[in-house]
């Protein structure tokens, strides 16, 4: 919703809200591409979720006579150098790739939020502490952070998924993400209406979440869909330099690796398909995170 | 300014020192060692008594704040130890690869620049038409693939098309220009493209920031031929967030060097830092993540002075 | 599909065979040229005593000699390198070496016996700060003498039967001993020894290039006149054979990694193969119900279908061959009717797995569910594990994998921390002193991580080390393996091919199963 003069000040709740099917539809109108994103995002969700259902095989069921087979009608997608359906591996794997994916970017996002928020809120030497750690959070790459997280933690499957790897994963998007919540929220308490809600005697835990946080939703999304985006890709390049999903769980990122490239003038098939399937989901997060920045943020309304 | 530099420079100490105690507690708590791999990795028959030996001479059942101290004490002699892999000093390890990462890092940069400069600039000046969505589209798509496989297709592309490989041994620029060039400058074209997505997005959004402002206004109010305005008066301006943009990626280049170099092949520090965590060289791991971290933290800081320098209101803050 | 796989393997045959030609050729040698090779990893040190990977010798080993080589043409028996020739006293107690003479170092110096023996001296006793990875192979060499400059005398303690073999290790590089005397860890730091070639550059993460020793004390050889030995991942590496910037690889590649070379190179590659020795086995922590339970261990190794498995698992990985924990072609090798009595080495698997399924209820445990701790992301580990879960699975049995690197698989191994375990051997040679010395039990031996202690090894192990005639000592070791296997703390599976890439312009290069050892650089030549 629009933050502009007639609605600052006004408790969240009271504000007139359109209903969510005619958001989505002044959304697909005004941004097509993101419209797009979103409805590539939500059928990979879903064949991902549904995988078990409508994959044709399992995806780790070895077949040493079907090895290496092109795409035909009973493997749509071929085989790989185990007789392993790639089809049906793409899709399980997209059920790893998101809901790895937005685990950890929701894991990360909303502890950095917090952090952020919490920073922002209580200001001096608080903030001061909390900002230097964040900072030497920051001064290491996400995959230099990644892989020695990984190498630390082990493996530790609950519901079938790797939770250490989730966790490796949104380590580094925390401190990301704090940094500019931390910023956006800086800005909001300077407003006005905080104030006189704090003189008003409203407690700490009231202002920060029915005043600060709604008018934060809108870098949080942003930045949630852009790091689930990240996400993917962090958690694809780790099982691809072999610290990441092992064998034999399907993972796109692990389709690739080893000696996957070795068959690539016999089986081309085995490298292009999960390649092009980390692209799509990467660049359909993308897409809808672009997109949502786009309708989300005021200023670029005023055209 | 000059308290302005101070203060900055005096915050990177804690940054710097908080991230060494980091990474240096991290890597303790990860299982297995370089003994048992140096020694037992490849399946040969090594009693537990040259293990244990292996172990006492590099210091590795010393107390751990002891361990930490002596490294600690050996940066500030500027001496980080030696590999506990190798038993060569980690400066020396660096040293050989450090040239090539950052020419690769360079090599992207300058492809990035001069593609995203471009690119950017029209996607806003145009904006909203097909070029504009059609830039927007190849940014995004060059976030979107990953580094490792877009590698990995060059490569295979190279090798069934022309059946050519680019040379596997470094040669360093002054010596023999042309090999060197055609070894790096795959890796450059992978890194630098996703660098160019990133750096295209800010150039695009900060041109047309600066499009909205008043003094563009003004400058066609005054019948200023609009080549001009945008040349002289919109690209200036505009370019100091994606200078921001363009050192602050840099950094993060680091990054994609670790992947990017596994596939090239190449003997840079991003190889090595991926070696030194397989064989758990605690050495020469700290000292590389230090070494980035050293990197970023001042590139941060280059970056932001940059900015103070420019904008005067970020000195009084 | 199955038909391109007839006609990939119509290629190798044909390859095979036109290497084979032309190796019958046998032309004259011709000198010149410099031999460009890839190796999968760089040198962790460079003190050949204090090495243990194959990387290390495969960068070292040009540059050295030592006491006795593998000869290659006859193997597995040694020849002598730096020994011209030797006698062993009648009680085997005491071995006598004459050295060649007129033996230089690469620094000018000239070999004396004095050299060998503070060599050997420092493998068996090292001075503070020094490793001596493979010390205790020598636990029954009493002293080491030196009487006249070119004999060396080994006192033994008790009979070994392999020392021999074990004298022609490649681990024991001959030192200067002016040069260990300045400085004993003088080796780490610099390349300095009386092998065909010297050092000319070391470029830590790249190459690695020596250029022809003159004074090499067989005159004539070396014939090439250099090399240069290039570091390269395990992808580059075949992607650089694929393209031609290498001629060769020393340690062993894949099938799939043969197919996709040959693609590229055609008629300018050749392809060897020996028995490797990389044997793929299972170990269980017999510390952890229930594996404490011989008839839990021995169903699992009943379970899995080595002769059918072994097909499919060569054509996708380096796993050629169904092997007991000595190699197939070994000259003390169980014989192929003895083999089969083994648990798990049976033709019938019906019955295998009845029999399996039969001593897991007796035991208690009919569904079984254990974690298999694997190693990864290297080759061949991932599909030899997929292939045993399958197995297992057949029997009831539900196996979760758990993969981790070198590291962490090393750690967990030694410390106990697994109940099942997927287990490697790379030995540097054959002989059963040392190769079986590894399943003595847990606290006796080198490397036994299972906890499984038993007397009757150690009885077994000592009878083969003191019967020195061959026939009896065959028989003595077919006695020591029939009891480990039989025992089934581990249980060897398969055994990897050692399949070269060799161009066809390199010459003389005849393959053994041993893939730590580099071979013999001074006898190979480039063809024109």
């Amino acid at each position: 919703m629009t933050l502009d003069a007639t609605t600052i000040g006004m408790p969240a709740r009271s504000r007139p809200r359109p209903g969510p099917w005619r958001k989505f539809v002044r959304f697909a109108a005004t941004q097509p591409l993101g419209a797009a994103g979103l409805v590539t995002v939500l059928v990979m969700a879903i064949a991902g979720a549904l995988a078990p259902y409508i994959a044709p095989y399992d995806p780790v069921a070895i077949s040493f006579g079907d090895m290496l087979a092109p795409p035909s009608w009973e493997h749509p997608l071929g085989t790989d150098n185990f007789g392993r359906d790639i089809l049906s591996r793409i899709l399980y794997g997209a059920r790893t790739a998101i809901i790895m994916g937005l685990v950890s970017a929701l894991i990360g996002s909303t502890l950095g939020a917090i952090i952020g928020v919490a920073s922002a809120y209580f200001g001096g030497v608080i903030d001061l502490m909390i900002q230097r750690v964040v900072d030497i959070f920051l001064s290491l790459p996400i995959i230099v952070l990644a892989l020695v997280v990984v190498a630390m933690l082990g493996r530790n499957l609950v519901l079938g998924f790797d939770f250490n790897l989730i966790l490796a994963i949104s380590i580094p998007i925390v401190p990301n993400v704090a940094r500019v919540v931390r910023s956006s929220a800086l800005s909001i308490r300077e407003m006005a209406y905080i104030d006189s809600a704090r003189v008003a005697g409203y407690s700490t835990r009231r202002i920060i979440f029915r005043h600060m946080a709604p008018n934060l939703m809108a870098p949080y999304l942003i930045m949630l869909t852009a790091f689930i985006a990240q996400a993917i890709l962090l958690e694809a390049s780790l099982s691809f330099l072999g610290l990441g999903v092992t064998e034999p769980s399907p993972a796109w990122g692990l389709m690739l690796a080893g000696n996957a490239v070795d068959f690539y003038r016999q089986a081309p098939w085995m490298i292009i398909f999960p390649g092009v399937a980390i692209s799509l989901a990467v660049f359909s997060f993308n897409l809808l995170g672009d997109s949502l920045r786009d309708w989300l943020d005021p200023k670029s309304r005023l055209r | 300014m000059l308290t302005y530099l101070a203060k900055r420079l005096l915050m990177t100490v804690p940054t710097l020192l908080g991230a060494a105690v980091l990474i240096f507690f991290m890597l303790r708590v990860v299982p297995g060692d370089v003994v048992e791999v140096k020694l037992r990795g490849d399946g040969a028959s090594i009693t537990q008594a040259v293990i244990d030996a292996e172990r006492s001479r590099l210091g590795l059942d010393k107390p751990l704040p002891e361990q930490f101290a002596s490294w600690i004490v050996g940066l500030g002699k500027l001496d980080p130890g030696l590999s506990m892999w190798t038993g060569k000093p980690v400066v020396d390890e660096m040293k050989i690869r450090l040239p090539l990462s950052i020419q690769v890092a360079v090599m992207g940069a300058l492809i990035a620049t001069l593609l995203a400069v471009p690119m950017g600039t029209l996607s806003a000046l145009y904006r909203d038409s097909p070029v504009d969505y059609l830039l927007r589209i190849f940014s995004l798509v060059g976030l979107a693939v990953p580094a490792f496989w877009f590698g990995m297709v060059i490569i295979l592309l190279l090798l069934w098309l022309f059946n050519w490989l680019p040379p596997v041994v470094y040669t360093p620029f002054f010596v023999d220009p042309v090999a060197n060039l055609s070894q790096l400058i795959w890796p450059a074209l992978v890194v630098g493209i996703r660098y160019a997505a990133v750096v295209a997005r800010m150039v695009r959004s900060s041109v047309i920031e600066v499009m909205k402002e008043d003094y563009i206004r003004t400058a066609r109010a005054k019948g200023l031929a609009e080549k001009v305005i945008i040349v002289r008066h919109a690209m200036k301006n505009a370019m100091l967030p994606a200078i921001t943009v363009i050192g602050l990626e840099f950094a993060f280049l680091m990054g994609g060097l670790v992947v990017t170099e596994q596939v090239f092949n190449l003997n840079g520090i991003g190889q090595l830092f991926v070696q030194a965590v397989a064989h758990r060289d605690f050495v020469l791991v700290q000292n590389i993540v230090m070494f980035i971290a050293a990197v970023f933290v001042f590139t941060n800081l280059a970056v932001d002075l940059l900015y103070a320098a420019f904008d005067p209101r970020i000195r009084y803050r | 599909m199955k038909k391109s796989i007839w006609v990939a393997v119509g290629v190798l045959a044909l390859s095979f065979l036109g290497g084979q030609g032309a190796i019958a050729q046998d032309a004259k040698p011709v000198r010149g040229g410099v031999l460009n090779y890839g190796v999968a990893g760089g040198p962790h040190t460079l003190d050949c005593h204090g090495g243990s990977s194959f990387a290390v010798l495969h960068h070292l080993g040009p540059h050295y000699s030592t006491l006795l080589k593998t000869n290659n043409k006859n193997y597995p028996n040694v020849i002598g390198d730096l020994a011209e020739s030797w006698t062993v006293s009648n009680d085997h107690l005491t071995y006598t070496f004459k050295l060649h003479d007129n033996v230089k170092f690469h620094d000018g110096t000239t070999l004396t016996s004095e050299d060998v023996r503070a060599s050997f001296e420092r493998i068996m006793n090292p001075p503070a700060g020094v490793i001596s990875s493979w010390r205790s192979m020598y636990g029954d060499v009493k002293s080491v003498e030196a009487p006249d400059k070119d004999t060396v005398v080994f006192r033994l303690s008790a009979p070994n039967s392999g020392m021999l073999s074990i004298f022609g290790s490649p681990w024991a590089c001959i030192y200067s001993a002016a040069r260990l005397k300045e400085d004993p860890r003088y080796p780490e730091k610099t390349v300095m020894g009386t092998g065909p070639f010297q050092l000319v550059e070391y470029v830590s993460g790249s190459h690695w290039t020596g250029k022809r020793f003159d004074g090499y004390f067989r005159s004539g050889l070396p014939y090439l006149d250099g090399f240069k030995a290039i570091a390269l991942s395990s992808t580059a590496l075949i992607n650089a054979l694929a393209g031609g910037q290498i001629d060769a690889e020393f340690r062993g590649i894949a099938p799939a990694d043969q197919q996709r070379i040959q693609a590229s190179r055609g008629a300018s590659i050749r392809f060897e193969e020996a028995e490797g020795m990389g044997l793929f086995m299972v170990s269980f922590n017999t510390k952890v119900k229930p594996y404490d339970d011989i008839r839990v261990r021995r169903a699992l190794t009943l379970a899995v279908d080595r002769w059918g498995g072994i097909q499919p698992m060569s054509r996708i990985s380096t796993l050629k061959y169904v092997s007991s924990f000595q190699r197939p072609g070994a000259p003390d090798a169980l014989p192929q009717a003895q083999l089969e009595k083994l648990p798990g080495f049976g033709r019938d698997i019906k019955a295998a797995r009845a029999e399996a399924k039969r001593l897991l209820a007796e035991a208690g445990v009919p569904n079984l569910k254990f974690t298999l701790i694997n190693r990864g992301p290297d080759m061949p580990y991932a599909p030899f594990a997929l292939y045993l879960i399958d197995q297992w699975r057949q029997i009831g049995v539900t196996v979760d994998q758990q993969v981790v690197d070198t590291a962490n698989w090393a750690q967990r191994r030694t410390s106990g921390n697994f109940s099942v375990v997927v287990d490697v051997t790379g030995d540097w040679g054959e002989d059963p002193s040392f190769v079986m010395a590894r399943f003595l039990s847990s606290d006796s031996s080198f490397n036994n991580p299972t906890g499984f202690s038993d007397p009757k090894i150690e009885e077994l192990f000592k009878a083969q080390k003191l019967e020195f005639d061959p026939v009896k000592r065959k028989q003595s070791v077919n006695a020591l393996e029939n009891y480990i296997v039989g025992q089934v703390f581990t249980m060897p599976v398969f055994r990897t091919v050692r399949l070269l890439p060799i161009a066809t312009k390199v010459k003389n290069y005849p393959v053994v199963p041993v893939h730590n050892w580099l071979g013999d650089v001074s006898e190979i030549w480039l063809s024109p």
